[in-house]
């Protein structure tokens, strides 16, 4: 890997967080320039260069701003940072492991690779349970558990004691964690319906209690109680819990500080919450409760709850599934030994704007300082393009809706084919592969392509078809599904009411289940599939996975002329992703196999050495370039091959120097193509048993055709020499 | 505009000129046939003793002879022949009985004394009572009047003076022919009454050379119309003879042969209605009417070495007729109402005897004169083609009445009709009725004149860019010999309407080497439809070793790798070369990029 280190850097054509530095912003003013120096290149990479996904984590933080809107008396979610709101009244919610949605969904995920379970047959509803507060609840619990546990021993210890200062690191981070829901008003929520419910019901609301003559706690919120979102709390005078226990106390101490701290504009009776919630109550004082006022306020609570929830959801889906993409990209680079591990250039941009023409001369700027030079650390191989809009513009026409249906994106996610063929266009001319996939819908996923087949997305794809830039273009399918549609149901609790007793029950009417939809979780198969191929690309990665074969794997090379479908390839090397169908009928993959079109994954049943494989498969690797000689569109190695080739030949030749061009394709052992041909029983050769290369040079134009002969297919490529003239 | 309007008014003329002559020429009509004018000569001959010395011959008779059958058949001839008194006379006899008058002149004998004063007064004595629009007395005398004493001298002298005065009282011509040495003198006194009645006077020394004078009077006195067809030197042998006779369809044609000695067997082959001859000693006339050939041949036997002269006269009796056209013109001047019309009058001539045998077709009429004479007087006019044209410009109707004199007309024509010719005056120019303007003319007419405007903006259009300008400049990077090679990438970054343009593409190479080619045609080509300043003057032309050369010729700011391209100056682009443009506007940006085409890219 002396001269091309890397064969699998891949720009991320989509927006992460707009707050963030982005590749147009980072590229600046081009005009008159014609590549970009070392130093904004550096910065391009410090700010949008990501080798995992935490790296891409903590350097875009994927954030939702959310914002109380007392017009509607509601908690609004945007992606983007709303201009006119002072920053005193927004909230920015990080969408980290700590979110319960996003942490839920990714729960999902693992447990599904875990289990090996199809989508029919995996219980989604258990594991949804999670967004509700009384999960919410647990995981503080755990944490609060932890932080009393460690507490106890920090304050038994002596000042000065190292252990002591190691107790203090650890309370440190476990602090920091519980600090994150301090700001957030939301996630302070679940805490306060489950500290009502605690008190009215004894904590035991689902153990079948009858809620007979339990004195309800003192805690009220606002004035009356009710939820106040604006106007801040008058200061509480009811007094507090007694704490009688001196750990206890210190650590009540510590977290009220600590909140007064953190938070911008702290408020009491969100600060006795928080000690209450994360401090054990071992003590009350017995204080009259208003259970009417308390019930309602539960009710309320969970009602706003639901809703803002439901907001959030809808509006946080799009970022979560882009980011499960990302995660789903590097998580295809799974191997014991760590080699040429994908890199991702996220561009931080929707496609769109970087197809505009006023941003192309950028883009070009930049592909020509990564592209066009014999530097090849920063190239990029692949680019990826999801949620292409698969609307075709048109639409059943429908005068009246008599039935509530799906409420059609707003489409700010969605980018168009125009889009495409312009950025394809413009990729050619650099070679960078593109993966692109449709948007995330019940028609692009498993179930729709094992019901119809490939046509309708060959339909869509046509305008793509016979153009130079084909050659570029891979057409992913299908996309896969987290959470589908159809299980995407979330009980949260239930209603509470007063008994004739005066007692507190939660009602166990079907109408008092509070309930949240999701509406399905879908990724992007443009992601899996360039993190898959990007993977391929490490020999680390093939001798990994092709180790108990006898084929070799040779460590210098990359894969880039690895066929995924040749022999049983797809058995050896497959997604990390999880099956989700029982598979296709032999109807649907003789007619993939016929079209040979696109990079199509499998949901197969297989075995490779005894071993089932419950991971999604790649059943074919094509891009849109059409091979009328055979009926058939091209394997996408073929062209990274030619990319390849063309490079090393532009580097080892001094830029097509003819006689280095000779000596290239001489059969002097130390000749490149001698050293290839040396190495073709390797899985990652370059040159394999029954490929050839060669070449012709046109004294006339000056011009080397190199013909690459893929198992008798050629594929030809045509450089300009460089004459030496003069004397 | 007054000139188109005369344009129009002229070809609206032709058109109706075209139009009357076709309509109105029609045979104007002949005035009815009269007889042909009578004439009459008395031959005098002085038959005295002394003629005995002076025509021994007696040629004088054979001169009788030559004349009286010359004379045509309008004439009478009368004779008188005088020695001591009349001895013969012979009264006035029409043509067909001239021979008796040959018969009575060979009767007489040359003797006594010469009594010219009772021949004369016998002459006019005859002509007075002969009913004749013309009178000719030809005398034939060989001296001075000589009786046999002076007594009678005298008196006779005073007849002779008497007649001549009763001559000349009466339009009386009288010809004197003086033969022999006693009248060389012009003054003798018989000459005196041809002085006196306006006649001529001839000297024949010798009697051979009374015939050449016969010959002058009959064509110079009489206007006989005569042709000498041959004259044939008389040989051992039979003579023959051809002779063309361009008289066909004449009233008469006579043939006279004439010698100095005898002519025998006369012989002629002809075709006629009808024919007679007469045979003399020395002379031979074939009288021919209505010849239908045009050859007449002819053969006698002559004495060997003598000279036969064989003569035609030709007579003819003619029915003129006319036709007029009109030829009609509008007047130059504004405000006349009638038009300038101008006849054209085309006489032509037919037998009097059968209206439809035109004459004088021959080419020997041909340029022949005839001469009008109508109101307004004389004017001679040319056959051609058997016809005659004069033209004429009649300004109101009139009858107009033409006669001919043919004096000049080589034939002797007895009787040609006169023509009454009825002349239409000229019409009226129509007033021109304001006509309904053609405005499907001028709808096609403003079609046609948009449709050129169209084609000469397209032109514009399209040849504007084409700028083949090639600006000199020293350090201008050498041209490329080979055509273009690569191709554009045009993006558009800035525009003034803010609308945002897709990305292009320019294929060059398909252009000549020779070719410069300006952005802004450029952008038309690619369809763009914004204005960019400016973009007219930035050049590319094709430059050596696969490259492009850049001219700016405008204000743009041209940007490439850091640097400002200079005004004037000319830049070489190689591949991948980014240029960037501000235009004049400094709003609107565009990008472009110089890309290399592969041979198998430019299929």
């Amino acid at each position: 890997m002396e001269i091309i280190n890397q064969t699998n850097r891949t720009l991320l054509l989509d927006m992460i967080n707009p707050d963030k530095m982005d590749l147009l912003t980072l590229v600046g003013d081009v005009k008159g320039l014609d590549s970009l120096s070392d130093d904004q290149m550096r910065e391009i990479n410090q700010h949008l260069e990501c080798h995992s996904y935490e790296e891409m984590e903590r350097k875009f933080e994927p954030t939702v701003w959310s914002f109380f809107d007392a017009g509607a008396q509601s908690v609004k979610y945007t992606l983007e940072r709303p201009e006119n709101i002072p920053q005193s009244m927004l909230t920015a919610i990080n969408l980290n492991d700590y979110d319960s949605f996003f942490k839920t969904i990714l729960t999902v995920m693992d447990s599904r690779k875990a289990q090996g379970l199809l989508n029919v047959e995996f219980h989604f509803e258990h594991l949804l349970e999670m967004i509700s507060p009384k999960k919410v609840m647990e995981d503080i619990r755990m944490v609060r558990k932890e932080i009393q546990f460690n507490y106890s021993k920090y304050a038994a210890l002596e000042d000065g004691d190292p252990a002591k200062l190691d107790l203090g690191d650890k309370l440190n981070l476990l602090f920091e964690d519980a600090s994150k829901n301090y700001n957030n008003i939301m996630a302070m929520l679940p805490l306060a319906i489950e500290d009502i419910k605690t008190r009215l019901l004894l904590g035991n609301g689902d153990s079948g209690s009858d809620g007979k003559g339990i004195v309800a706690g003192l805690l009220t919120m606002g004035e009356n109680g009710e939820l106040k979102i604006l106007e801040a709390p008058k200061e509480e005078t009811t007094s507090l819990a007694v704490v009688d226990d001196e750990v206890t106390a210190g650590l009540v101490e510590v977290l009220a500080e600590d909140y007064q701290t953190v938070n911008e504009s702290p408020n009491n009776y969100v600060q006795n919450l928080v000690v209450r919630t994360f401090c054990p109550l071992t003590a009350t004082t017995p204080t009259e409760i208003d259970v009417e006022t308390e019930v309602a306020n539960y009710n309320a609570y969970l009602e706003f709850y639901r809703t803002s929830k439901d907001n959030f959801i809808k509006v946080v889906k799009p970022l979560v599934e882009k980011l499960l993409g990302i995660r789903m990209f590097f998580d295809q680079y799974k191997t014991k030994t760590k080699g040429m591990a994908p890199t991702l250039l996220v561009a931080n941009l929707s496609p769109d704007m970087l197809a505009k023409s006023s941003n192309i001369p950028r883009l070009i700027t930049y592909l020509n300082t990564t592209n066009s030079k014999n530097n090849f650390n920063d190239t990029i191989w692949y680019a990826i393009f999801p949620n292409l809009s698969w609307s075709q513009n048109v639409t059943n026409k429908i005068h009246r809706e008599r039935f509530q249906g799906n409420v059609k994106k707003a489409g700010t996610d969605v980018y168009s084919m125009e889009s495409l063929s312009i950025l394809l266009n413009i990729f050619k001319d650099y070679r960078v592969e593109t993966f692109f996939s449709f948007e995330n819908r019940e028609e692009t996923t498993f179930n729709a392509l094992a019901a119809e087949g490939v046509e309708k997305i060959m339909e869509r794809c046509a305008p793509l078809m016979g153009k130079p830039y084909s050659e570029f273009a891979i057409p992913v399918l299908p996309n896969f599904t987290v959470l589908p549609k159809n299980k995407s149901g979330v009980v949260l609790d239930s209603r509470m009411r007063i008994t004739d007793e005066n007692g507190v029950e939660l009602s166990e009417a079907k109408e008092d289940v509070i309930r949240l939809w999701i509406e399905g979780v879908y990724i992007s198969g443009a992601y899996v599939a360039a993190g898959f191929r990007a993977a391929c690309q490490c020999p680390e990665y093939l001798k990994n996975h092709f180790n108990m074969t006898k084929a070799k794997t040779d460590l210098e090379l990359p894969g880039v002329r690895f066929d995924i479908e040749s022999g049983n390839h797809s058995l050896m090397a497959y997604t990390t992703m999880p099956k989700e169908i029982t598979g296709f009928t032999n109807t649907i993959k003789t007619q993939i196999n016929q079209k040979n079109f696109g990079w199509v994954f499998a949901s197969e049943n297989a075995s490779q050495n005894g071993m089932a494989i419950t991971n999604i498969t790649v059943y074919k690797a094509r891009n849109l370039l059409y091979d009328s000689e055979h009926s058939t569109y091209e394997p996408v190695y073929k062209t990274q091959v030619t990319t390849y080739i063309e490079r090393i030949l532009r580097y080892v030749t001094g830029d097509f120097k003819e006689d280095n061009i000779r000596d290239f394709f001489s059969n002097n052992p130390r000749s490149q193509k001698s050293k290839w041909l040396s190495k073709k029983d390797c899985i990652n050769a370059i040159i394999t048993e029954g490929d050839n290369l060669d070449y012709s040079i046109n004294e006339d134009n000056g011009i080397c055709d190199l013909t690459l002969s893929f198992n008798g297919s050629p594929r030809n490529l045509e450089v300009q020499i460089t004459r030496v003239t003069g004397v | 505009m007054k000139n188109k309007k005369k344009m129009y008014s002229r070809f609206l003329t032709i058109a109706l000129a075209f139009l009357f002559s076709v309509l109105i020429s029609s045979p104007a009509q002949a005035s009815d046939v009269e007889e042909s004018e009578k004439k009459a000569v008395v031959f005098l001959l002085d038959a005295s003793g002394s003629m005995t010395g002076n025509d021994p011959n007696r040629y004088a008779i054979d001169s009788i002879a030559q004349l009286i059958y010359t004379l045509p058949t309008n004439y009478e001839v009368g004779f008188v022949a005088y020695n001591s008194d009349v001895c013969t006379l012979q009264g006035f006899l029409g043509n067909s009985q001239r021979n008796r008058i040959m018969d009575a002149a060979d009767s007489v004998e040359y003797k006594g004394y010469s009594n010219a004063g009772a021949g004369l007064d016998a002459a006019v004595g005859m002509l007075e009572s002969a009913a004749a629009d013309e009178r000719e007395i030809i005398l034939l005398s060989d001296g001075e009047i000589f009786m046999e004493d002076e007594e009678t001298t005298s008196q006779s002298q005073k007849a002779y003076q008497s007649a001549s005065a009763r001559a000349v009282q009466d339009h009386i011509r009288i010809h004197v022919i003086g033969l022999g040495k006693e009248m060389e003198d012009t003054a003798n006194s018989i000459f005196q009454a041809a002085e006196d009645t306006g006649g001529c006077v001839y000297y024949a020394p010798q009697a051979l050379e009374i015939q050449a004078a016969i010959d002058s009077i009959t064509e110079s006195q009489l206007n006989i119309r005569q042709m000498t067809a041959s004259i044939v030197d008389a040989g051992e042998s039979r003579e023959k003879a051809a002779i063309d006779m361009p008289f066909a369809h004449a009233d008469t044609v006579r043939v006279l042969l004439t010698s100095d000695s005898s002519i025998q067997n006369v012989k002629t082959n002809f075709t006629a209605e009808n024919a007679r001859q007469t045979t003399g000693e020395r002379y031979s006339l074939i009288e021919i009417k209505k010849p239908k050939g045009d050859t007449l041949n002819i053969s006698f036997d002559g004495m060997p070495g003598s000279q036969v002269r064989i003569t035609l006269i030709p007579e003819y009796q003619v029915l003129s007729k006319v036709e007029v056209s009109y030829e009609d013109t509008i007047p130059d001047e504004e405000g006349e109402v009638y038009y300038e019309r101008e006849a054209e009058i085309a006489c032509t001539f037919y037998d009097a005897e059968n209206e439809s045998v035109r004459l004088w077709t021959e080419e020997y009429f041909h340029y022949s004169r005839l001469t009008f004479v109508t109101e307004n007087g004389k004017e001679e006019k040319t056959i051609e083609e058997g016809r005659i044209i004069c033209k004429e410009n009649v300004t109101e109707s009139a009858v107009k009445h033409i006669s001919f004199v043919c004096d000049a007309f080589p034939a002797n024509v007895l009787w040609i009709s006169d023509v009454e010719i009825a002349l239409e005056g000229p019409p009226l120019i129509p007033v021109e009725e304001p006509k309904e303007p053609p405005y499907g003319l001028y709808g096609m007419a403003v079609i046609a004149v948009l449709f050129l405007i169209l084609i000469l903006l397209l032109l514009l259009k399209n040849g504007r860019p084409r700028n083949t300008y090639a600006p000199e400049e020293p350090y201008r990077p050498a041209p490329g010999k080979s055509s273009y090679v690569g191709k554009l990438n045009l993006y558009i970054t800035r525009t003034r309407s803010g609308y945002d343009v897709s990305p292009l593409s320019y294929d060059l190479f398909r252009l000549p080497s020779n070719r410069v080619i300006s952005i802004e045609e450029i952008l038309a080509n690619c369809g763009v439809r914004e204005i960019f300043e400016g973009a007219g003057g930035i050049y590319l032309s094709s430059g050596q070793g696969r490259s492009i050369i850049l001219t700016n010729q405008s204000d743009c700011c041209i940007m490439k790798s850091g640097e400002i391209l200079m005004k004037g100056k000319s830049y070489q682009l190689f591949t991948e070369s980014k240029v960037d443009i501000a235009f004049e506007d400094e709003m609107s940006e565009l990008t472009f990029q110089y890309k290399d085409l592969k041979p198998s890219e430019m299929h």
